[in-house]
């Protein structure tokens, strides 16, 4: 389980990443969109850090910034104690080995002219590891760990013999076939049916209490952050609003948008509580400004402050931190 | 495909992992392609047909050594000075100074060959890698390179589908995956990335071929061919020139069949190298 | 009684196949009352999707209708001509899809592509009544009448769905058929677009079938719910009776599935999710006999028959009903 007195084996540090569009020939610059901005996050060892928010929030870019996919614009990022921010080379590689990710979609993250086999064994080749018989060891063992038994039976069939979930554990074995001592999983449950996607919780659960693995759990689903992880961060447009342990932060949420988030909950199951009533009907203008993220929709947002300027994270009681004015 | 009963390694499953398998592994894909290639009836009739075709091109050295009077180009039957329909001493006939057309045709095969062959080659080289690094490398190599393209080829067609195509492949998750395991930039081209843009590849390659073969035809039959050398269009050239077109039909057709022939044979391999390529067209072979 | 507005009696379709014609959807049989909503709950590939796309009169080439009788307004929509289809559909019954951005034309306004649906069924209406009728439509579904003369890649997701409904109801139709219309929209917005299919259902007096794979979506707008497995329903009831005593093995598989934000996180470890991966399809015998914890001998041998648990809810399982 979660230690908390641990080091956190991933830092985020005041991560910003900016995308600009360009739209006229000569690249001037036109559109800017912050995807993340002044984000923080740490995970400690072994723990399952739920990161919650819409599409369009950033926590997908805060993925592929972590594994390298893209480059951000600043901050600094730590995994281990070790920048990992434009690393190169011998230390890149070292690095991929031990995080690895789950992509959201099963159906477009195996290579179609893979077999099973190519496509887990595929880190072993690059990585340069074992030779012929250990990799088919190896793959076979990871293609257990990712509960699809008989392993041999896998080996030499391709993703579009299989049904979404069993690709999915699939994509598992080929993150954890180099035993990475950190996972992200991005919406891997997302495009699968509820019976399927319960299962693969249950195995990401299963691969946290075996192999220790820390996991970046990225879901929009409040639901699914409830029940897998420790802990939970919110982020709504690029920010972390609110983060502490799943309990906490779901059963008693303070910042007003994941609020909103808990009343757009379907309600099904789960005794019927009175709404928070912290989402405006209508949008306020977004204040050219510094302001909260969160104001033009913010119920309670207040007038001259949160308009004004940008609040910082606070930390409440026992590790529950919220980034608003009300606190 | 079998499935190995035990750990223990079996040929079957035989995968790329150390350097020295390596061409044990290209034999077995080989092998494994050339049986799921098999089992399709377009490709086996298109094949066949170029199979016939290559027996014809090897075989066009072959009368001319029986009796210089074969040659192609420069062999005249001494006794016959005009067209002359199909007999034991000419299959075909001759034309209208006496030369052999059935050597014409299996000349001509060659030339068909010469001519789909080196640009099939160059379109699926060079434009498949072209457009491969040009897609991925991204924005400043890419203009440079298509402008390469354009000097050198005048024809930057396959490059640019393919890049098309690149552009498209690269940011999918099953590359972004691959990246993230640390794959390098060549691996990623060529181990993921040219799979799955080779069934363009190869349909452009099929269009290269039979335009190519086509055209070569086309321009032979115009009159621009090379006038030292045989092809099914300076056949028909010469039976159009020399007023034959309705009198001799022993010679107008047997050009005219293989060129369709051969287009059509060049279409129906490339069609059935798609199932080959492609593990999704595969006929389910697998019970789970 | 309410007066039928659907009635559906033992729909079977079938796409042709190599091997024969294979079984998409096997014997449903439902009714939806005038104003009334049903809920149609199953995983992907259960043939949830197709009942609509039968019901529209939009099969796919290679679908049949191999049996049953599909009554609507009390007209028999089997029987209909294609040119009465063409009448029926959209106007009478009309169709929110999932894919908001696929369903709207790019290249149009928003506005325009909403008078076209009105005037492609409605050619005597004037361009006045068409204006106005296209912005009372905007009203209903809570876009500001500002953005009527924007492109669709100019709203956002949630917007563009609204845009949709607002093109479903176009027409007035009695029946409106909802297939997973929020599955690709985030929390908030698909609670938003819920409950504005709520609202217009209950104000315009709409009757709706709802397909969703998410039985908390279907929960919160529909009063009757139909769950589905292998192209056959396997229980039907009002929404009290279905969620909370759910006589199903499936259904309870279904709701156990579901995560929820209760104070207890679900034991993930537990026996819910017992089922899961489709196990092997029988040829004999209810097609779950294999993955079910309670199946018997008899749930080997014969497909259970329809068992009424009560007058309004029907379970298709030989095991129900006992013990209770």
């Amino acid at each position: 389980m979660a230690d908390t007195n641990a080091s956190p084996i991933l830092m985020m540090t005041d991560v910003t990443k900016v995308y600009q569009s360009r739209d006229s020939l000569f690249g001037k610059s036109s559109n800017r969109v912050v995807a993340l901005d002044r984000f923080s996050l740490a995970v400690n060892p072994g723990e399952i850090f739920g990161l919650v928010g819409e599409s369009g929030s950033g926590k997908t870019t805060a993925s592929r910034l972590i594994v390298g996919l893209e480059k951000p614009d600043g901050g600094r990022m730590q995994f281990d104690g070790q920048e990992i921010v434009g690393l190169s080379g011998r230390t890149r590689r070292e690095f991929t080995k031990k995080v690895q990710v789950i992509f959201q979609d099963p159906y477009q993250s195996l290579n179609a002219h893979f077999s099973i086999f190519d496509t887990v064994c595929e880190p072993l080749v690059i990585h340069g590891i074992g030779d012929r018989a250990a990799c088919l060891v190896r793959v076979c063992e990871a293609l257990e760990t990712a509960g699809l038994t008989p392993p041999e039976t896998y080996l030499d069939r391709y993703p579009h013999q299989l049904s979404g979930g069993q690709r999915q554990r699939v994509a598992i074995a080929r993150a954890m076939v180099l035993n990475p001592r950190f996972l992200i999983a991005d919406e891997p449950t997302s495009m699968l049916d509820a019976s399927i996607s319960f299962q693969i919780f249950r195995l990401l659960n299963h691969l946290r209490e075996v192999f220790g693995v820390a996991m970046l759990f990225i879901t929009h689903s409040l639901a699914a952050a409830r029940n897998l992880c420790d802990r939970v961060g919110v982020i709504y447009r690029g920010r972390l609003v609110e983060e502490g342990t799943a309990q906490e932060t779901i059963m008693h949420p303070r910042h007003p948008y994941t609020k909103a988030l808990l009343d757009a909950h379907p309600r099904f199951g789960c005794s019927r509580r009175s709404g928070y009533n912290a989402l405006l009907e209508t949008e306020r203008p977004r204040p050219e400004t510094d302001h909260c993220p969160f104001y033009p929709r913010c119920r309670l947002a207040v007038d001259n402050t949160c308009n004004r300027r940008s609040p910082s994270l606070k930390t409440l009681d026992a590790g529950h931190r919220v980034s608003c004015f009300l606190f | 495909m079998g499935h190995p009963s035990s750990l223990s390694p079996t040929p079957k499953n035989t995968h790329s992992i150390s350097a020295g398998k390596q061409r044990h592994h290209w034999v077995e894909r080989f092998l494994d392609g050339w049986a799921v290639y098999r089992k399709n009836t377009i490709g086996r009739i298109g094949m066949a047909l170029l199979g016939i075709f290559a027996l014809m091109a090897l075989a066009s050295f072959v009368p001319q050594m029986v009796d210089p009077m074969y040659h192609p180009m420069t062999g005249v039957d001494p006794e016959i000075s005009h067209s002359t329909g199909p007999s034991m001493r000419h299959w075909l006939g001759t034309d209208f100074i006496g030369r052999d057309i059935f050597s014409q045709l299996l000349a001509g095969a060659r030339i068909a060959f010469m001519v789909g062959i080196s640009s099939a080659l160059i379109s699926i080289l060079f434009g498949t890698t072209i457009g491969m690094v040009a897609g991925y490398a991204g924005k400043g190599t890419d203009i440079w390179v298509i402008v390469l393209m354009i000097a050198l080829f005048r024809w930057p067609g396959v490059a640019r589908v393919i890049r098309s195509q690149t552009l498209s492949l690269k940011h999918r998750p099953f590359i972004e995956a691959a990246r993230v395991a640390g794959a390098s930039h060549g691996r990623i081209i060529f181990r993921h990335i040219l799979p799955n843009v080779m069934p363009l590849a190869l349909l452009y390659m099929t269009f290269r071929v039979t335009s190519a073969i086509i055209i070569e035809a086309a321009l032979a039959f115009l009159g621009f061919g090379d006038p030292g050398s045989v092809s099914w269009g300076m056949m028909l050239q010469w039976v159009w020139k020399t007023g034959h077109m309705f009198q001799a039909p022993y010679w107008l057709l047997p050009p005219g069949i293989c060129i369709s022939l051969i287009t059509m044979a060049f279409y129906m391999a490339g069609r059935a190298m798609d199932d080959v390529l492609d593990p999704r067209l595969r006929k389910e072979e697998i019970k789970p | 009684m309410t007066s039928a507005l659907l009635e559906v009696d033992n729909l079977s379709i079938g796409y042709r196949t190599a091997g024969g014609i294979s079984l998409a959807v096997d014997g449903v049989s439902f009714r939806v009352d005038r104003g009334g909503s049903l809920g149609l709950v199953g995983e992907s590939g259960c043939g949830k999707t197709t009942i609509g796309m039968g019901l529209m009169g939009l099969l796919a080439p290679n679908a049949t209708i191999v049996s049953g009788q599909v009554r609507f307004e009390g007209e028999d929509l089997m029987t209909a001509s294609d040119a009465r289809m063409r009448q029926i559909r959209w106007r009478r019954i009309s169709m929110i899809f999932q894919a908001a951005m696929n369903a709207l034309n790019p290249v149009h306004r928003v506005q325009d592509q909403i008078a076209e649906a009105i005037i492609t069924h409605e050619p005597d209406l004037s361009g006045h009544s068409v204006a106005h009728r296209t912005r009372s439509l905007f009203d209903l579904v809570k876009i500001p009448e500002s953005r009527l003369q924007d492109y669709p890649h100019q709203f956002s997701g949630g917007m563009r769905q609204r845009v949709i409904i607002a093109m479903a109801l176009a027409c007035n139709p009695s029946l409106i058929i909802a297939d997973e219309p929020t599955t690709a929209l985030d929390v908030i917005v698909q609670n938003q677009i819920l409950s504005a299919i709520g609202t217009f259902q209950e104000e315009m007096n709409i009757g709706m079938i709802f397909i969703s794979h998410d039985i908390a979506v279907v929960a919160d707008v529909c009063t009757n719910i139909g769950v589905m497995h292998a192209g056959s329903l396997v229980e039907y009831g009002s929404r009290q009776e279905v969620l909370d005593c759910p006589g199903h093995p499936y259904t309870r598989m279904l709701v156990g599935s579901l995560l929820t934000l209760s104070d207890q996180p679900a034991d993930l470890s537990g026996v819910a999710c017992a089922m899961g991966d489709n196990g092997p399809a029988t040829v004999e015998g209810c097609p779950i006999n294999s993955i079910c914890p309670d199946a018997t001998a008899v749930c080997r041998r014969e497909r259970a028959g329809w068992v009424e648990l009560s007058t309004t809810h029907r379970v298709r399982c030989s095991q129900a009903g006992e013990g209770r």
